[in-house]
């Protein structure tokens, strides 16, 4: 199997996930394919026909060094709690799509349906309408069942990454929910984007402790943090990462826990380091920060992978949450 | 942001000027297409929905003035609304743009032109752009009631589309040359722009017909 990211200066063959290939990721992708059937074969014997409980610890080893594809569609459901969810609603997404919406919620749906993915071959060309028809179905579900979130702009990425991996509508839309319910911080999604401006808060406090470098760097040119990772975490890093790097952030996601997007935040920044040195005026350095999507290092996921946590050192989970706490006041909240 | 606005080479010939502008909007009216316009000459069709904010730079030269644009194009969506502060506060220029098939996006305008009175730099240069002026069967704000109400307001104003790139360039020329050039400040070097000049002066401005 051949999957593609999106990556500019593309040759013409497309994937499984329906993004044009770059030279760079045939390169890559010539090497990867060894590595991915190895960890097929690992996962069947170790993981998928033990029946032994796995401890937390071997299975995160697994996962870190990535789910591989054909697993990940089921397996994502399974370890995120997904699936238990959906147990409870066993008719629920079916019921739920025939409910009628609000029109508000509708109309800003459709505006973004056509705006998703462009350039990727599923959303446009012949598939379109299937394609289409299940994002808008995943979003209005989405928006009615969660009527104090709606819609979010960038939702529209994430449920299409979902949807190119996974390929069900209501698996995505389970995985969604429980991103919203149970993995990402509270509130993630509000509308006073609070929980957001308290991630980027601590993005720039622990760039400033682990890479004090480039931390006064951007301090010096008076850099606010949501001006550049807005995106990163409103699409948890979908249509910024290559699909394939973004899916090893959502096997973290789905299995540790919202810990990954600021490590991955902090591997972004680390990343772009040397250029953002060499930035000397505000618009060099904010422009920077766009390179983050045509960066060859990012498409190799493995790589970035390994990049990711070991950039961010140790994070444990309390001292997360009492930075977060800490930001939370920083930011105004009461 | 630091404001950067004007400053003088020593050799006194071309004087170079850079502006902060923000795109406002509400959501698919066409801000990232107005600027992929701008900068890159293209146009796409299905234009990626923007989350958060986009940065592109663009030059252009004006008599003896370059003029560097530093745009940020923001995203339209309600809840992005509050990050919106972030990118206006020391704009020197702001494009409010509206659909003319969509009322709506209208309403949307005045209230982003409102905010921007209130809360922006009081030596703001605010332009309307009603935009996708191609699709005129559609046409649901009349080009006279937008002229009235950009009058009234002492706001720029044009039809523009970014498909057919109808007073694209012409928009954000029209903002440079009203941008105050004289200012002290910090600006960069002599970097050569695209020229703007218009050649037909009949397709300056206004309505398109």
């Amino acid at each position: 199997m051949i999957f593609s990211f999106r990556f500019k200066g593309m040759t013409n063959i497309d994937d499984n996930y329906g993004f044009a290939c770059s030279k760079d990721f045939q390169d890559f992708y010539e090497e990867y394919k060894t590595v991915l059937a190895k960890r097929q074969g690992r996962w069947e014997t170790n993981i998928l026909n033990d029946d032994k409980a796995k401890s937390e610890k071997i299975l995160k080893r697994f996962v870190r060094k990535g789910i591989p594809p054909e697993i990940r569609k089921e397996y994502w459901l399974k370890i995120s709690g997904a699936e238990d969810q959906q147990k409870e609603h066993p008719n629920g997404y079916s019921t739920w799509k025939q409910e009628e919406k609000d029109s508000k919620l509708q109309i800003e749906v459709d505006k973004d349906l056509e705006r998703t993915y462009p350039e990727n071959k599923y959303f446009r060309n012949g598939n379109q309408e299937e394609f289409l028809g299940k994002l808008k179905n995943v979003l209005l579900v989405l928006g009615h069942r969660n009527p104090d979130i709606g819609y979010c702009q960038g939702f529209n990425f994430v449920a299409a990454n979902l949807l190119l991996t996974v390929g069900d509508e209501e698996k995505v839309y389970w995985l969604m929910q429980c991103l919203i319910d149970k993995i990402l911080p509270k509130d993630y999604y509000a509308k006073d984007m609070l929980a957001l401006q308290v991630e980027q808060q601590v993005l720039s406090t622990l760039v400033l402790k682990k890479m004090p470098k480039i931390g006064k760097h951007l301090q010096r040119f008076d850099i606010n943090y949501a001006l550049f990772s807005t995106k990163w975490f409103i699409c948890l890093f979908c249509d910024v990462l290559p699909i394939e790097t973004a899916n090893r952030v959502f096997d973290c996601l789905f299995n540790e826990g919202n810990k990954i997007l600021v490590r991955v935040g902090l591997a972004l920044v680390k990343l772009l380091g040397p250029d953002l040195l060499k930035a000397d005026s505000f618009p060099d350095v904010i422009s920077q920060f766009k390179k983050v999507e045509d960066d060859k290092r990012s498409l190799n996921c493995h790589e970035f992978m390994i990049a990711v946590f070991k950039d961010s050192g140790s994070l444990s989970k309390k001292d997360l949450e009492k930075l977060r706490l800490e930001c939370l006041k920083t930011v105004g909240g009461s | 942001m630091a404001n950067r606005t004007a400053s003088r080479p020593a050799n006194g010939q071309n004087k170079i000027c850079q502006f902060k502008l923000v795109l406002l909007g509400e959501s698919a009216v066409g801000k990232s297409s107005l600027v992929l316009r701008f900068v890159k000459g293209q146009f796409h069709e299905f234009q990626e929905s923007t989350i958060g904010a986009a940065f592109l730079t663009q030059t252009v030269c004006l008599d003896d003035t370059t003029v560097k644009f530093e745009i940020w194009d923001t995203a339209g969506q309600e809840r992005y609304h509050s990050l919106a502060p972030m990118y206006y506060r020391g704009a020197q220029a702001a494009i409010v743009v509206y659909d003319i098939t969509n009322q709506d996006t209208f309403s949307r305008a005045k209230t982003w032109v409102k905010e921007l009175q209130r809360q922006a730099s009081p030596n703001i240069v605010i332009a309307l752009a009603g935009n996708k002026c191609d699709l005129s069967n559609k046409r649901m704000v009349e080009c006279e009631e937008a002229q009235a109400y950009a009058e009234e307001n002492s706001l720029l104003f044009m039809e523009t589309s970014a498909k057919t790139a109808m007073n694209v360039n012409d928009i954000f020329l029209a903002i440079a040359k009203k941008l105050p050039k004289n200012d002290g400040g910090s600006g960069g070097n002599g970097s050569s722009g695209v020229s703007l000049e218009r050649t037909d002066p009949s397709s300056g401005g206004g309505c398109c017909k």
